[in-house]
């Protein structure tokens, strides 16, 4: 029984000896040639959209997002009490809606 | 020099391209379909590997032969493909969990220059091939079907030439254990 299963073997082994080689389909250099002229038309827009389609750069621009949110709203969030104060106390100052009606009232005064 | 020769050491040129893809195109896709095991995925690879030949022709310092150089990009260029292919097929969250191994596979490439009394013994050849480690398959292949000798493999490979003798008698005896045990399951 080994005998039968090694002379199958052997013959097996040697069936692709003397093979020819196989040639591709005609027209292989016009298939190529538009191949190239279609990846040089490509635009910018979508050599962008081929890099950001990658899990990793779509993962990083995530994460670059996210922590840009993160600082932005930690910064709103930080002002400090004497912050506030100052910032209320400019808006009054240079409030023109107040100092219209102060002028207003100081021009215009109640019979 | 002979004419091979200085063809082998010119710089290249956009201008030339045709002539390489001309020259090389038989060589570049039965290499491919060597590897691949599939007709229409070699005609890609080949369209592939001659984009990365223009590309890559400028750059081209003749430190290789272009034919060594077109070599390495269709070995490397099919060997990628094939493992795209896998993953895809193989798909699925759980199977990629659990690793099945997978399915039993059948004879089903029929390379078209073998003789028509041994195309199905190829086929069973084919199929063990793609068993085989990619090292010893590269230089199992380009001997048999590309016809190269083990100085123009080791080449290629970037080895050295008893690495590649080593390469061939390990591909030749993993075949025999492979082809056995398909034997085993299936001769009647």
């Amino acid at each position: 029984m080994s005998d039968i299963f090694n002379d199958k073997i052997d013959t097996t082994l040697k069936s692709i000896d003397g093979i020819t080689k196989a040639s591709p389909k005609p027209f292989l250099l016009t298939r190529v040639n538009a191949a190239l002229n279609n990846t040089a038309t490509e635009s910018v827009w979508s050599q962008i959209a081929f890099y950001l389609k990658k899990p990793l750069v779509a993962g990083f621009a995530i994460f670059i997002l996210v922590l840009v949110n993160i600082i932005v709203i930690k910064s709103i969030n930080g002002d400090t009490e004497a912050d506030n104060i100052a910032k209320s106390v400019t808006s009054q100052k240079y409030d023109f809606a107040i100092n219209v009606s102060v002028l207003y009232d100081i021009e215009n005064p109640e019979p | 020099m002979n004419q091979q020769a200085i063809i082998e050491t010119k710089q290249y040129g956009e201008d030339d391209f045709a002539g390489i893809v001309s020259d090389r195109q038989q060589m570049v896709y039965n290499t491919a379909l060597g590897i691949v095991q599939n007709e229409e995925d070699a005609e890609d690879v080949t369209q592939e590997v001659f984009l990365k030949v223009y590309e890559g022709l400028k750059r081209f310092r003749n430190e290789s032969s272009l034919s060594t150089w077109i070599y390495r990009i269709t070995i490397t260029t099919a060997l990628d493909f094939e493992k795209q292919k896998k993953r895809q097929k193989r798909g699925g969250l759980m199977q990629r969990v659990f690793g099945y191994a997978e399915a039993d596979e059948k004879p089903d490439f029929f390379h078209p220059g073998v003789a028509l009394d041994k195309k199905e013994d190829a086929s069973v050849l084919f199929m063990a091939m793609k068993k085989l480690p990619e090292k010893q398959r590269t230089a199992f292949l380009l001997h048999k079907m590309e016809g190269l000798t083990n100085n123009e493999i080791a080449t290629i490979m970037e080895t050295t030439l008893l690495a590649v003798e080593s390469l061939q008698v390990r591909a030749k005896n993993n075949l025999r254990n492979h082809l056995q045990d398909y034997y085993k399951k299936h001769f009647n």
